[in-house]
């Protein structure tokens, strides 16, 4: 006979399982999350499960049997998804599947070329695309070499990061124009606790984009979440000077009043009186140390 | 060779006055209430005396003057204003008790009553404008002698918020402008200098005129600006962009080679509160032997020793009057250098207003030197940002870099170790604000919740909580101050969207304490937030701006 499990009995084996964040989950989702961690456990560990639910004629079954079972009576006790929550999540998830399809979307092929084509040039990317229903992952400059990155995983993909073997790693790459990819200029293992890093990066004026996920046991990083792209700000003045007079409309016409056009050795005296910090090279600029 | 004044340079002067929101009617006194008060008494009422003795003496001298909205309404509300009146009296009951009962030699009571005269001046100063220090303000800049800018309605530190709370913070500030001083300002200040590409953009969408930035961020500007910081630069044909000149801020800003270092000015870290019997010091005393800063202060900076000598008002006057010669005479030459390159340069010296008079007891009387000193040599003008603009339309375009005016010249001030775990709980209760926005249907009980969301999802959002963790000072209150506001989003949104009951009075509660916008700049608040998705009802908004015309 079936026995009665409860919230306590599922919170136990999630803890005991090392899923994330159990005791934030209903008990429907709760049924879910031990559904999808079954092939990870031991048969005896299945077995033990089979017997706390009740289900009977198992004791000798073989580990698939035992987790196709175990399956269908976690998702059974899940129950169908009706709270405001779950669907909320089933409409976040079928949302974020759409965007998927379409970010995923193999693009028409152009005319004269082959569709084979662009297939090779698909498989050579390295990346893998990130799903976006694993949570968000937002990156802001800080300064010119730093990024302040954070992140917000879902259960399931907090739980992808936990798995034994799996390492946690946040990573950081530079793009350059016109390139595919871009080279990692950061990349640090992470502590599971963690949901916020500071980076520092090697190029100021530069566009970088973070990668969340986790690194196998043969070193091949996985990503879990993407940042959008984001500039960190130059450090040394631009090379092209500007040579452009605007004004305010109504007022474009008042020529006799412009700034004037500074010739280059005086535009170099007022660089210089600007900033009293640039170094001989005028490359380097000396910071404030405070407003005060 | 100048000659007419059109032709002579100018050097802007900019003084931004800005706190942060604190009220606690709950509180029979409070610490942090005190820094509007002791900022009324050093800086406000002295600097609104001499700006209307420069009007008086019909002056030339013009300057910029960026009022916060939270430090209007807090001018503007009659609470604090009787609170400003009992704060008096508990100062003034302090140096009567010192003078009759603590052993003081003649100097020492020389001085108290040098401190009860400046407090009756105030006290005078403030009942001949009625308690009404913004629409003094307002009668100033309507004659001319000042032109009155803004900033974001909390001060927010707007490079670390995403694009539709900068729109709501800088759209809600100018709003807040226009409600109280009758127009919409020309110019936007940016919280502490912060800009970087995604502000310039929303300034120019909300039609901003101009506004400053760190020297820096001209400097790093593309196309690289040919006039450095000395003409402003047009990111676009209608925006103008000053950069600060880093000479003459250093020499007021550095509390080392500037001038408020001088051994004869008086000692901000020297308070009587701890000079005196503890028995004496009545309600500035605090439980534990603690006691609360009087803002009394008897001793003179002396130099790099613990031993302070008695201050000198009459010696520190003078030296007041020394250093202001000496800035008018820095900018002159430098001004006459910069008029051989340029034909209209202009040296941006924006400083905290709270500098000259609070943190610089001498700062009012070296402004007003230095102010007389300038019309008096007339080698330049003192101007405004939009007098300057007015006379020079054209300049180079440039599209300003990253920057601020904080340590390090960028954003680690407002985001570091200390205060970091800050920006994602501001995005979450603004992500929470704009979902309660969203609920279908909205009804007018529905309305006022989410307008009072607005304005605490606003505090939230002010920058000097995180200032305030980063340098430790005050930092408990911060915390404090964050965790109430972010605690009330999240119960006024349950209750918006009707997922959590409604709970004694926590609405009426809470508009009664922080409910500082009016409706009409809660809804544009809203607006913004939420991409214009959020629809006011129009006859409410209508009537809740006449209603703030009267009472904010």
């Amino acid at each position: 006979m079936k026995k009665k499990i409860t919230m306590n009995d599922l919170l136990q084996l999630g803890r005991a399982w090392g899923l994330q964040r159990v005791s934030r989950l209903r008990k429907s989702e709760l049924g879910r999350e031990l559904a999808k961690a079954l092939r990870s456990r031991t048969v005896k560990e299945l077995t033990e499960l089979a017997r706390r639910l009740g289900l009977g004629g198992l004791s000798k079954a073989r580990k698939d049997e035992l987790v196709a079972t175990l399956a269908r009576s976690l998702r059974a006790l899940a129950g169908p998804v009706t709270s405001r929550a779950s669907k909320l999540q089933r409409a976040v998830v079928k949302k974020a599947d759409k965007l998927r399809r379409q970010v995923t979307a193999r693009p028409k092929p152009r005319r004269g070329r082959t569709p084979g084509k662009t297939r090779r040039k698909r498989r050579g990317t390295t990346e893998e695309i990130p799903a976006v229903t694993a949570g968000e992952l937002e990156v802001v400059p800080r300064e010119p070499l730093w990024l302040y990155c954070w992140w917000e995983l879902h259960p399931a993909a907090a739980a992808k990061l936990a798995k034994p073997g799996a390492v946690p790693l946040l990573r950081v790459v530079r793009l350059e124009e016109g390139q595919a990819g871009g080279h990692t200029v950061a990349q640090v293992e992470l502590p599971l606790h963690a949901r916020s890093w500071h980076l520092r990066v090697d190029q100021a004026g530069a566009r970088y984009q973070a990668l969340l996920g986790s690194k196998d046991s043969r070193g091949r990083f996985h990503a879990l979440l993407k940042s959008v792209v984001v500039s960190t700000p130059a450090a040394v003045p631009s090379s092209a000077t500007s040579n452009t007079v605007l004004a305010p409309s109504g007022q474009a016409g008042r020529q006799a009043t412009t700034p004037g056009h500074p010739t280059p050795t005086d535009s170099e005296v007022l660089q210089q009186l600007s900033a009293p910090g640039l170094d001989e090279t005028g490359t380097s600029l000396s910071l404030p140390t405070s407003r005060g | 060779m100048p000659t007419s004044s059109k032709q002579l340079p100018t050097l802007a002067l900019v003084l931004h006055a800005h706190l942060p929101l604190v009220r606690h009617p709950e509180l029979e006194s409070s610490l942090e209430e005190a820094w509007l008060f002791e900022a009324l008494v050093e800086c406000y009422l002295p600097l609104l005396a001499l700006t209307t003795r420069l009007q008086q003496r019909r002056s030339t001298v013009r300057f910029t003057l960026v009022l916060s909205p939270t430090l209007v309404s807090m001018l503007r509300d009659k609470y604090l204003q009787g609170r400003f009146y009992d704060y008096l009296d508990q100062l003034q009951a302090l140096c009567r008790r010192v003078l009759r009962r603590q052993r003081l030699t003649p100097r020492q009571r020389r001085l108290l009553g040098w401190h009860l005269r400046r407090l009756r001046l105030a006290r005078r100063r403030f009942s001949a404008i009625d308690g009404d220090l913004a629409g003094a303000w307002s009668r100033l800049a309507a004659g001319g002698r000042v032109e009155l800018m803004t900033t974001a309605i909390t001060h927010a530190y707007l490079p670390l918020c995403q694009a539709s709370v900068v729109r709501a913070q800088l759209a809600a500030g100018r709003e807040m402008h226009r409600l109280v001083f009758g127009s919409l300002p020309a110019g936007v200040w940016l919280p502490e200098c912060g800009l970087d590409d995604h502000v310039m953009d929303i300034l120019h969408r909300l039609g901003v005129g101009h506004t400053v930035a760190e020297s820096h961020g001209l400097l790093l500007g593309v196309p690289r600006p040919p006039c450095g910081v000395f003409a402003p630069i047009r990111p676009f044909a209608e925006l103008a962009v000053f950069g600060r000149d880093p000479a003459v801020s250093r020499q007021v800003w550095s509390t080392r080679k500037g001038y408020p270092g001088h051994g004869e000015y008086l000692e901000f870290h020297r308070d009587l509160a701890g000079e005196i019997a503890p028995d004496l010091l009545g309600s500035f005393a605090l439980p534990g032997g603690d006691h609360r800063p009087t803002g009394i202060r008897l001793r003179r900076i002396t130099g790099c020793t613990e031993q302070k000598r008695l201050y000198r008002p009459e010696q520190a006057r003078l030296v007041a009057a020394g250093h202001a010669r000496h800035f008018v005479g820095l900018c002159r030459r430098r001004l006459a250098r910069l008029q051989s390159l340029l034909p209209s340069p202009v040296i941006v010296a924006p400083y905290d207003a709270e500098l000259f008079g609070h943190w610089w007891h001498e700062g009012p009387l070296f402004l007003e030197q230095a102010f007389m000193e300038g019309e008096h040599q007339g080698a330049f003008r003192f101007d405004t940002l939009a007098g300057y603009l007015e006379r020079w339309p054209p300049h180079f375009h440039s599209r300003p870099s990253p920057s601020s005016w904080g340590q390090g010249g960028y954003h680690h001030t407002w985001l570091n170790e200390n205060n970091d775990w800050l920006l994602p709980r501001l995005r979450d209760a603004a992500d929470r604000v704009r979902r309660a926005a969203g609920v279908a249907g909205i009804h007018t009980r529905q309305r006022r919740l989410l307008r009072q969301a607005a304005c605490e999802l606003a505090l939230a959002q002010s920058s000097d909580w995180a200032f305030m963790l980063n340098s430790s000072s005050s930092a408990a209150y911060a915390r404090q101050r964050l965790e109430d506001h972010l605690t009330a989003v999240t119960k006024l949104c349950l209750q918006v969207e009707g997922r959590q009951r409604r709970r004694g009075n926590l609405l009426d509660q809470r508009k009664a304490q922080w409910g500082f916008m009016p409706a009409a700049v809660a809804d544009l608040f809203l607006q913004e937030l939420t991409e214009r998705t959020y629809r006011p009802e129009p006859a409410a908004a209508t009537t809740a701006t006449e209603r703030c015309r009267e009472n904010p």
